[in-house]
């Protein structure tokens, strides 16, 4: 159907195919148009007839598709390569994010049997998960017996933060581990009377060197009171 | 030089780009539209004191021969003689072809032989060969010699030599049988 690479116009001039021939042919070429094939063309003849015009109109319709159908393509390939692009960045943030969690829940022995855990920022369900996890692992790995949680870098604390480091220290108390609760400023202690959490069974002192004492002291009198024994 | 076959800065002036667009006859504006595209103007001056780059200029008019054919860059080549600058005092076939190469040089801004040209040899009184090595489609200049001579003598002929190199078929000329009457 293509007539690109015809010798038609060598010597005197191509001839010109007659009327039926060229609307059959400009027939042909719209059907395989409208089947999405558009790498197809009409040559023009030196004929000035009304036909003429109209082939001419087909091979501009059919230009304007071809750019579209390319334009199409560039903007769904362009969009192909943001997504991949955005694909890598959420896979880095969540890379990152995975690397902070695992920075925001640090447990350390800071004494003999001594272990801190300093509590950072917001508090949700997934965190004081890995909160609990992290911790009671480092109790049985260590087998410390006091445990300090130091919540002087939490600034808010509602009903749910309460009932998580409640749930904490009573996990560490089965495991056989003494809890103290320190660093609670003055706007967490309003909050936590405000809501009637119930921290009657944890000890919690002014700050984590108040909480390191104690522990010292608790460990000594329970040694004494072995070697006693 | 083989059809197309020009990279360099040459200019080509309006009025030739005002025969390009004469052959599309009620698309003018399309055919505009398709020359503004290459050029990366919002409009064309038609007129032989503006000059458009020569490259891009190639650029459509092989999109437009791919599209609409060769007869069509035929038709284009036949509206140069009414509207390019032509030297003065034309009065037959043979002084018209033996002046082309000089109207050539008059509508495009480039260093002599920049861009090829067309060459012209008597053969006879009433014949003559023209050779053509500049980078324009062979259907292009066919057509301008088919309406110079026509002009002059309604029965004159333009035969292309298909025995030698032909620029659409990766040669670096074309040869064109000229012949007229009294």
């Amino acid at each position: 159907m293509s007539t690109k690479d015809n010798d038609a116009g060598k010597g005197e001039g191509a001839s010109v195919p007659n009327l039926i021939e060229r609307l059959e042919r400009a027939e042909k070429i719209l059907t395989e148009v409208a089947q999405g094939n558009f790498d197809l063309n009409i040559e023009i003849f030196d004929s000035p007839d009304p036909l003429t015009n109209l082939e001419m109109g087909i091979n501009f319709m059919i230009m304007d598709l071809r750019t579209m159908e390319e334009d199409n393509r560039r903007k769904e390939n362009n969009l192909l390569d943001k997504q991949k692009e955005l694909e890598n960045n959420l896979s880095t943030i969540e890379k990152q994010a995975e690397a902070i969690r695992e920075l925001s829940t640090p447990v350390m022995e800071v004494w003999d049997d001594v272990l801190v855990l300093p509590i950072v920022g917001i508090v949700d369900t997934r965190r004081s998960m890995e909160i609990m996890d992290n911790l009671l692992s480092k109790i049985v790995e260590s087998q410390s017996r006091c445990i300090i949680i130091d919540i002087t870098g939490v600034e808010i604390v509602d009903t749910k933060t309460a009932d998580y480091l409640l749930k904490v220290v009573q996990a560490a108390q089965l495991l056989g581990a003494r809890c103290v609760l320190t660093g609670i400023n003055p706007a967490v202690a309003q909050t936590l009377v405000d809501i009637g959490a119930d921290l009657s069974t944890v000890k919690t002192l002014r700050n984590l060197k108040a909480g390191l004492l104690d522990c010292i002291k608790f460990i000594r009198r329970s040694d004494m009171r072995n070697e006693e024994a | 030089m083989k059809e197309f076959d020009y990279h360099g800065e040459a200019r080509v002036t309006g009025a030739v780009l005002k025969a390009y667009l004469s052959a599309f006859g009620p698309y003018q504006k399309r055919g505009e539209n398709v020359l503004c595209k290459y050029f990366g103007v919002d409009e064309l001056v038609g007129d032989a004191s503006v000059m458009y780059p020569l490259t891009e200029f190639f650029k459509a008019l092989k999109e437009f021969q791919e599209q609409f054919g060769r007869e069509f860059m035929r038709k284009i080549g036949q509206g140069i003689f009414a509207n390019a600058a032509f030297p003065p005092d034309i009065d037959g076939v043979e002084k018209a072809m033996s002046i082309i190469n000089d109207a050539y040089y008059m509508n495009h801004d480039a260093k002599p032989g920049e861009i090829g040209g067309y060459h012209w040899t008597r053969e006879s009184d009433h014949s003559g060969r023209m050779t053509c090595d500049n980078p324009y489609p062979c259907h292009f200049d066919f057509g301008i010699f088919e309406v110079i001579a026509k002009t002059f003598c309604p029965t004159a002929r333009v035969t292309h030599d298909d025995q030698g190199p032909c620029r659409h078929k990766d040669g670096d000329k074309c040869v064109y049988l000229i012949e007229w009457e009294d």
